[in-house]
């Protein structure tokens, strides 16, 4: 029989006791150099858990059995800031394998405490060496480094690679300079533009900018843009930029930047680096790769009108839209009659773009009342919005007409640009929608406008409305009476709270806790004694009230509650969070029921103050792993020196997720 | 994003693996946290702990189960996709259970069917093999998890990317177009392919199932846990009478497992021979 990890773990975990401890060292050192990955996994879990840096340093050094050194390398990392002190000593081991292997779990690790032993290691000979001391130096962002990293570039054409990478990772100004002497002319070239970019000083642009057009440098071109892409990020219009710009459009042939700007603006998506690993990733790229984006910042920044419509398409994506938008309004692009032209290109993304990207005032309330009429959706959905942004009252007949739009992103459109005019304004225009026999569609958008911007005059028809007979109808009138001041609201509120149907009985709800006040924690109070399936509701919302009042009455119903009401009463007194509750959480950590205990542990845990270090070491030792990382989770939050035992102990957790919680919290300790 | 801990994540995805079988890797909760974004939304809940006690504990937690399925599961699939397990079915397999299959219908089940088109593509590809002109018969029972896919299954009309891997001519020959650029699977096609809703990884599946000659699961098993892949596999074991036949999709496969089955080479691909005995 092949030893499986079940089959493996189950015998680990059996030899965790105490008595045969010099056993279970020996067979978890013995399973680090097993033959079967899947059991050295489980090995190595152990090995960052059970075993002392000291003991795994050993076979660190062993030359002959790499299957072992590797998986010992694996533990110490696993066992992260713990190992760090003993790991960083061995930067300074005679055998400068070892010492290379140190720097690489250093890397691993990531802990920037590491820096000084990895500074020894810069300063050594040996070549391997230091480079694995400048690769780690990169992984931990070692500011401190920064110096012999750059001196170290200067000297060593052998490490220009490792240290031309580390000091990109790093990101310091520092760095610019001697890596712009590496560009154009060195075989590191590429690199070091890349690290330009990922510093994003506007330092070198006066450099780099000329390069984009020279033909003895179109082999870097695609770093060029990625780099001056990255550089643009805070720079400001500039003559030089526009000269770029200039040069750009007088060549467009094949081998020309500008083709190649104009491809990398108009494919998918380009960076071999940035490739979606699931199909599912794709949506989180839209936004564009980094060479597309530095394409987009370069035809924004130089002016160059020719790609604005590529680009300008693209700000129709929200993700686009973030970076596109605040640019082209930096760079005051595109303006004037490239705009007006833009606002009539035959592709209506590039119409909606534009109205997106062109500031509304730049375009005027003609211009835009006359799109409200184009023939595609997006574009009248950009133009309703840039409407919106004039917030003109002389806009709201057209605003109005459009709340009665049979295209649901248009009513709503509409309804936010109406928000934004004057009272006498809104009332004018919504009086048709809000009026009896009105479509439904046009007055639940209506409604939406009121909810934002309250007009006095129209309450009586919103508080009448909450009586309509379509649910739909209810809730939106519900959202939009609960900005009306005043008790007869509340009153609407409050008898919504007995809506025969469901969904509109949460809506009130969830209005109530936002009007707070002891008339609704007692209301909500009463509602605890009666047993429906709103009652979940109204302990959740009573514990975001934090009716401290409460306390009381939900611990008393905890006792006859089912498990899903229990869970929100703990979930409340989390939330209200006074002693009494406390104790009741405490109590409730001997619970039967495993999530019981988890919710009172999480309680506690976001309770717990300085005095509480009894209970998070309680916590700590939990054998339950939910317990385990509240207790990490809570030390991370309080960062105090008394918890940074219970951390180290934790970082070594055999569940990952609890290690992974005390590392983030280790990291972030004064 | 949704708020939540390290911890949350994992007590929701271990959930759902304990579920489903499916496997979240960790680094992709973005990805699944916009899918779950908008149950929070309806449910008036505001992080994910909450949710996950909504799925432990509440009285309605199975209907928001069946909400989720309809969420998180990858329903990607198209009309003659791999197609060299149709080859291998109508040209190796069939004619090798030969005689056997005049007294009884060959017994197919499509593990994991998606919105139908891997069942209905067997279909296509048996009547086109001429069985029926020899006088056999088959049947496919095909499942899946998701109702909205089995909805569209039944309905048997499809557009667009379901057809990338089907050329014109045999469009045109199997569908009949209702609308522009909507076609609809002609009944002849339809009537041996039954649908049903089932849950591959809960305890009791297969309770009541017939024996198989052939399950196809393809492209599901990747999202699964090892062990709930481990299980699945045990329980088509005993679904499949020795001497029949499972294919698992490209990028699965049972090497390195000790189980009921051994691979048998077809010509561009491979599947998995039961064992007359073992499992
Ligand atoms: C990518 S599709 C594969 C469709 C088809 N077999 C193919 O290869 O094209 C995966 C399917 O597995 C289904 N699925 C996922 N988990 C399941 C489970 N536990 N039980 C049944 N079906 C499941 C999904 O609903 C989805 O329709």
């Amino acid at each position: 029989m092949t030893r499986t990890p079940a089959f493996l773990s189950s015998r680990l975990e059996a030899l965790s006791h105490p008595a045969e401890r010099s056993l279970r060292d020996a067979l978890i050192i013995e399973a680090l150099g097993d033959p079967s990955p899947a059991v050295r996994d489980v090995a190595v879990a152990w090995a960052a858990r059970c075993l002392e840096p000291g003991e795994l340093l050993p076979c660190m050094a062993d030359d002959a059995d790499a299957v072992l050194r590797n998986a010992a390398l694996a533990a110490l990392e696993r066992q992260g800031p713990y190992a760090v002190e003993a790991v960083g000593r061995l930067t300074s081991d005679p055998d400068p394998d070892v010492a290379m292997f140190a720097c690489q779990v250093l890397g691993g690790i990531g802990s920037v405490e590491a820096t000084p032993a990895l500074l020894v290691a810069l300063a050594r000979p040996e070549v391997n060496l230091r480079q694995a001391a400048a690769e780690a130096a990169g992984r931990l962002r070692a500011r401190d480094a920064v110096p012999a990293l750059i001196s170290l570039m200067e000297r060593e054409p052998w490490l220009q690679l490792a240290a031309v990478d580390a000091l990109g990772a790093i990101g310091d100004e520092r760095a610019v300079e001697p890596l712009l002497a590496l560009v154009p002319g060195s075989f590191v070239a590429a690199p070091a533009l890349d690290a330009l970019r990922r510093i994003g000083s506007t330092a070198p642009l006066a450099r780099l900018l000329p390069l984009l057009t020279a033909r003895e440098h179109a082999a870097l071109r695609v770093p060029l843009i990625r780099a001056i892409g990255g550089c643009l990020r805070d720079a400001a219009p500039s003559a030089e930029l526009l000269a770029l710009g200039r040069e750009l459009e007088g060549e467009h042939g094949t081998d020309s930047a500008w083709r190649l700007l104009a491809d990398r603006l108009s494919g998918e998506d380009d960076d071999p680096d940035a490739t979606p690993a699931a199909p599912d990733d794709r949506a989180r790229l839209r936004g564009g790769g980094i060479s597309a984006r530095g394409a987009g910042a370069i035809a924004l920044a130089a002016g160059v009108a020719s790609l604005h419509p590529l680009l300008i398409r693209r700000a129709t994506d929200a993700d686009w839209a973030a970076w596109i938008v605040p640019l082209a309004r930096r760079f005051g692009v595109p303006a004037g009659a490239a705009a007006t032209a833009l606002l009539s290109h035959g592709d209506p993304e590039v119409r909606a773009g534009t109205l997106r990207v062109v500031p509304a005032a730049a375009i005027g309330a003609s211009r835009l009342l006359a799109l409200l009429a184009d023939a595609d959706e997006i574009v009248r959905v950009a133009a309703l919005d840039a409407v919106g942004e004039l917030a003109d009252d002389a806009t709201a007949p057209a605003l109005g007409e459009r709340v009665g739009s049979a295209v649901a992103a248009e009513r709503a459109a509409a309804a936010r640009a109406l928000a934004r005019l004057s009272d006498p304004a809104v009332a004018a225009e919504l009086a048709a929608p809000l009026a009896e026999g009105a479509p439904e569609a046009a007055t639940i958008a209506a409604l939406s406008v009121l909810r934002h911007h309250r007009v006095a005059q129209l309450d009586d028809r919103v508080l009448a409305l909450v009586r309509a007979p379509s649910p739909a109808l209810r809730r939106a009138a519900l959202r939009a009476a609960a900005v009306i001041p005043g008790s007869p609201a509340e009153v609407v509120l409050f008898r919504a709270l007995a809506d025969r149907d469901a969904a509109v009985q949460v809506e009130a709800l969830e209005l109530l806790v936002g009007h707070g006040g002891p008339r609704v924690r007692a209301t909500l109070l009463a509602m605890l004694g009666v047993a429906d399936s709103l009652r979940y509701h109204v302990i959740r919302a009573l514990g975001r009230l934090g009716a401290v009042e409460s306390a009381a009455p939900l611990e008393t119903l905890f006792g006859t509650a089912p498990l899903h009401e229990q869970l929100e009463i703990l979930t409340a007194l989390e939330r209200i969070g006074n002693a009494r509750s406390r104790e009741f959480l405490a109590e409730c950590l001997t619970h039967s029921h495993v999530e019981i205990r988890r919710a009172a542990a999480q309680g506690l845990a976001s309770l717990a103050g300085a005095d509480d270090m009894a209970l998070l070491h309680q916590l700590a030792t939990s054998s339950d792993w939910v317990l385990r990382s509240e207790a990490a989770r809570a030390c991370g939050r309080l960062q105090l020196p008394a918890g940074r035992p219970l951390l180290l102990d934790l970082v070594r957790d055999l569940e990952p997720v609890v290690a992974r919680t005390a590392r983030a919290a280790l990291a972030g300790s004064p | 994003m949704i708020e939540a801990s390290g911890a949350d994540w994992k007590l929701l995805t271990d959930l759902l693996q304990e579920r489903f079988g499916l496997h979240y890797a960790e680094g992709r909760e973005e990805i699944l946290a916009a899918r779950l974004r908008p149950r929070l939304e309806a449910l008036h809940l505001d992080d994910l702990r909450a949710y996950y006690h909504f799925l432990r504990a509440h009285p309605a937690r199975e209907e928001e189960f069946t909400e989720l399925t309809r969420r998180i599961t990858n329903n990607e699939t198209y009309f003659f996709r791999e197609p060299a397990h149709f080859d291998a079915i109508t040209g190796h397999i069939v004619p090798a259970f030969g005689g056997e299959l005049r007294h009884r219908p060959l017994k197919v089940l499509s593990a994991a069917c998606s919105s139908g088109e891997e069942p209905y593509s067997l279909s296509i590809r048996l009547t086109d093999a001429g069985l029926e002109l020899a006088g056999l018969r088959w049947e496919i029972d095909a499942c899946d998890l998701n109702p909205l896919r089995l909805e569209t299954a039944r309905q048997a009309t499809y557009e667009g990317l379901a057809f990338r891997a089907t050329d014109d001519a045999t469009r045109e020959r199997c569908f009949r177009q209702v609308a522009p650029g909507r076609w609809e699977l002609r009944e002849r096609y339809r009537r041996q392919v039954k649908f049903f809703l089932a849950n591959l990884a809960a305890p009791t599946l297969g309770v009541g199932w017939g024996a198989y000659d052939i399950i196809l699961c393809r492209n599901m098993l990747i999202y699964f846990s090892a062990a709930a892949f481990d299980r699945l596999i045990a329980r088509f074991a005993q679904l499949i009478r020795p001497g029949g036949f499972l294919f698992l999709g490209h990028a699965e496969s049972l090497f390195d497992r000790s189980t009921a089955f051994a691979p048998v080479e077809f010509p561009h691909t491979m599947g998995y021979r039961r064992l007359e005995t073992g499992g």
